[in-house]
């Protein structure tokens, strides 16, 4: 499951957001899962961490929605390693939901802001 | 720790999750490929960071849990059967029914006047079979791939399709009574209650199959693609059709004009050529026959689309109709 830092976010709000998470990390380039990992710690300031029994099973069902592609790459240094790509319809995807969240955290925000000031 | 009990741990993990997978297959094969990549990165990316490597591998492992665990997660999302041999086997049974489907559709609609119910049942019917044996459309995990429910569909395809073809050579006997008279359609109306219920139910419970099956499609695009590929043969079928019963219409009102000339003395029977319709036999199979009194007409023309069917028309209630 989620892996988070002390004091960190629920595993239900990482969870809805989890797919929007992944494409959004793939929207900076393809990256192969480990890499993934890795970026998602660098990126989330160590606040969630994704284990690899959510990682794979998450990366095959963005594939299989046609969202991301898979390919084996071999690098100059290295082994061969299974690079994931956003397609042209994940990369919608990614814009439609990372707009409707940023519409949502805003809401949310206001709301909450909101009853701070009637409570002062 | 050693090397080769390092060794030993990390192929002990990989062996567990092959076996956890499932059936060795080139996807599963890809995947324990794909982890194992990901394992071997991770292990060298802590041993940089100055770990040593029987401790880099510990931490890995732990950080991959029990590999049975990590197989149960990735195989709810895994297509089922849609990988080397089986999904060639898929592909082959699917382009199959694909293709007996083209043919009832092809057939039941030469047998009808008009838009046919068959042409709609055939396609109905086989559908949810030709979107299950499809590698890759419906891969959900779901109740569809497993034995006894893939077991009921293949056994109803087949009763039905035997059921069908049982009942198409009675209506060949009616067809073969000789006379160039519309002969008497069977209608799903007059077709006993009790069979038209349980048509019913059947075309509704294949209609509501369908509309589930087309819910479990992994991509929208895949949606459109089946959607067009349903309607593209569904309008070529019925477009084909359509124009050639517009041509007999054509030959019938060529036949009324005729016999509203005076001045035209039309023989009691005969060919479009013989009767003037034609300029030649060479879409052959068509009759005209005259009645008694020379006011009525019956008309006959095999279908050049599908010649073991034949149009009709008969000028007494000017009625068109079609037989197998």
């Amino acid at each position: 499951m989620f892996r988070m830092a002390k004091g960190s976010f629920s595993t239900e709000l990482v969870r809805s957001s989890a797919e929007l998470i992944l494409l959004s990390v793939l929207t900076v380039r393809p990256m192969y899962g480990y890499e993934i990992l890795v970026s998602l710690v660098d990126r989330g300031d160590g606040q969630f961490q994704f284990k690899q029994g959510t990682l794979y099973p998450l990366l095959y069902r963005l594939e299989r929605e046609g969202w991301i592609s898979a390919a084996w790459e071999v690098p100059e240094k290295g082994k061969k390693r299974k690079v994931y790509s956003l397609t042209k319809d994940g990369r919608a995807v990614q814009k439609a939901r990372a707009s409707e969240w940023l519409r949502f955290t805003k809401s949310v925000n206001s709301i909450l802001n909101e009853c701070r000031h009637e409570q002062q | 720790m050693s090397s080769n009990s390092i060794l030993k741990r990390t192929e002990e993990f990989f062996d567990r999750l092959e076996a956890a997978l499932g059936r060795p297959s080139p996807q599963n094969r890809d995947v324990v490929a794909e982890v194992r990549a990901d394992f071997h990165a991770q292990v060298d990316a802590l041993q940089e960071g100055g770990m040593a490597e029987d401790e880099a591998v510990e931490q890995v492992l732990a950080e991959f849990g029990e590999p049975e665990a990590l197989a149960a997660g990735m195989k709810r999302v895994l297509p089922p059967l849609s990988s080397g041999p089986l999904a060639v086997i898929r592909y082959v049974l699917a382009g199959g029914a694909i293709l007996w489907t083209l043919a009832l559709m092809w057939t039941f609609r030469a047998w009808d006047y008009g838009l046919s119910p068959g042409l709609f049942f055939a396609l109905l019917f086989h559908l949810p079979v030709i979107l299950v044996l499809w590698p890759k459309l419906i891969w959900r995990k779901n109740w569809l791939f497993g034995v006894v429910p893939a077991a009921v569909l293949v056994g109803a395809a087949i009763v039905l399709n035997v059921a069908g073809t049982s009942q198409t050579s009675m209506e060949i006997v009616v067809a073969e009574d000789g006379s160039l008279a519309p002969s008497p359609d069977v209608e799903l109306a007059e077709v006993d209650d009790g069979v038209r219920w349980q048509l019913m139910v059947l075309i509704g419970a294949l209609g509501v199959a369908v509309v589930i099956l087309f819910g479990m499609m992994q991509q929208r695009r895949q949606r459109l693609v089946v959607l067009v590929a349903v309607l593209v043969p569904l309008l070529i079928v019925e477009g084909a059709f359509q124009w050639e019963e517009s041509v007999f219409r054509a030959h019938v009102e060529r036949v009324k004009r005729l016999m509203a000339d005076p001045e035209r003395k039309l023989p009691a029977r005969g060919t479009f050529r013989e009767m003037g319709i034609t300029a030649s036999d060479r879409d052959g199979g068509g009759h005209v026959r005259l009645s008694e009194d020379g006011r009525d007409f019956g008309m006959f023309w095999s279908r050049p689309l599908s010649p073991s069917a034949s149009l009709h028309y008969s000028s007494q209630d000017g009625r068109y109709s079609a037989n197998d």
